[in-house]
C-alpha cells in the first residue's frame, strides 16, 4: 500500500545546473513513475549548511513530497547513498500538512543567485535570542513563527 | 510572595504545527549552545516537547541548525 513521504535531499552546491537536474531526475524516477501527479518538488537553492558537511559550507535543498510504495524507497535510498553528490537525505513518513517556506526561499532560481541570502540570516540568528525567549515571552512572541508558518 | 506568569505550551496555545525544517522555531528552543531546551524552561507541553526533541534531531541532521556553536567546531 502506498503511502505519503517526504524527503529532503542536500546537493553539493558546486554541481553544474545540467548535472543536477539529471542526479534529480534519476532519484525521482526511481520514487514515482514518470508523469505520477503525487510529488512535488520544492526547491529551497543554496543555503548556508548550520556546520560543514565533508569540507563543504553550502549545499542544495531540495524537498521531495510523494506516494509511493515502500519497496521503491530501500532502491531510492541505495541510490542516494551512493552518489557521492548527495550530501544528506533524510525521508519521513506521513509528513505534516504545513510547508514551510523558509525566509530565504529561493524556488524560482534553485542554485543560481541564491547563495548570499541564506547565509546572510540562517548563522547570526540563533546564538543571540534563543535562550531568553521561549520563558519569558511565551505567551506574547508565539504570534510571529505562527504566521510565518502559514505564509 | 513573588507571582509568576504561568507558562503555556507554545504549540497548544497557537496551534503551531511542529515542521523540522522550521529553522527558527527550532532555534528559539535551543540555547546557544544548541541544546534542546527543557519544559521547565519553555513550559512546552510533554506530548509537544517530544515531537520539538525530534524536529530538533532532524533540524540537526539536515545542518538547519547547529549541533554545536561555530567556536566550538
Amino acid at each position: 500500500m502506498a503511502r505519503s513521504y517526504e524527503t529532503v535531499l542536500i546537493f553539493d552546491s558546486t554541481l553544474d545546473e545540467s548535472v543536477f537536474e539529471q542526479k534529480l531526475g534519476r532519484l525521482k524516477g526511481a520514487l514515482v513513475d514518470d508523469g505520477d501527479e503525487s510529488m512535488t518538488v520544492t526547491q529551497w537553492g543554496t543555503r548556508k549548511l548550520a556546520y560543514p558537511i565533508g569540507k563543504k559550507e553550502q549545499g542544495t535543498y531540495v524537498i521531495l513530497r510523494y506516494d509511493t510504495e515502500p519497496d521503491r524507497l530501500v532502491e531510492f535510498e541505495r541510490l542516494a547513498k551512493l552518489d557521492e553528490q548527495v550530501m544528506r537525505q533524510l525521508t519521513i513518513v506521513d509528513p505534516i500538512e504545513s510547508t514551510i517556506v523558509p525566509a530565504t526561499t529561493s524556488t524560482d532560481e534553485p542554485a543560481a543567485t541564491s547563495t548570499d541570502e541564506p547565509a546572510t540570516t540562517s548563522t547570526d540568528e540563533p546564538a543571540a535570542t534563543s535562550t531568553d525567549e521561549p520563558a519569558t515571552t511565551s505567551t506574547d512572541e508565539p504570534a510571529e513563527p505562527g504566521v510565518e508558518v502559514q505564509e | 510572595m513573588v507571582y509568576r506568569r504561568k507558562k503555556t505550551c507554545h504549540f497548544c496555545e497557537n496551534k503551531v504545527v511542529i515542521d523540522y525544517k522550521d529553522q527558527h522555531m527550532l532555534d528559539r528552543f535551543t540555547n546557544d549552545r544548541g541544546k534542546i531546551l527543557p519544559r521547565r524552561v519553555t513550559g512546552t507541553c510533554a506530548r509537544h516537547q517530544r515531537r520539538l526533541a525530534t524536529a530538533i534531531k532532524r533540524g540537526r541532521f539536515l545542518a538547519l541548525i547547529p549541533y554545536l556553536p561555530d567556536h566550538a567546531l
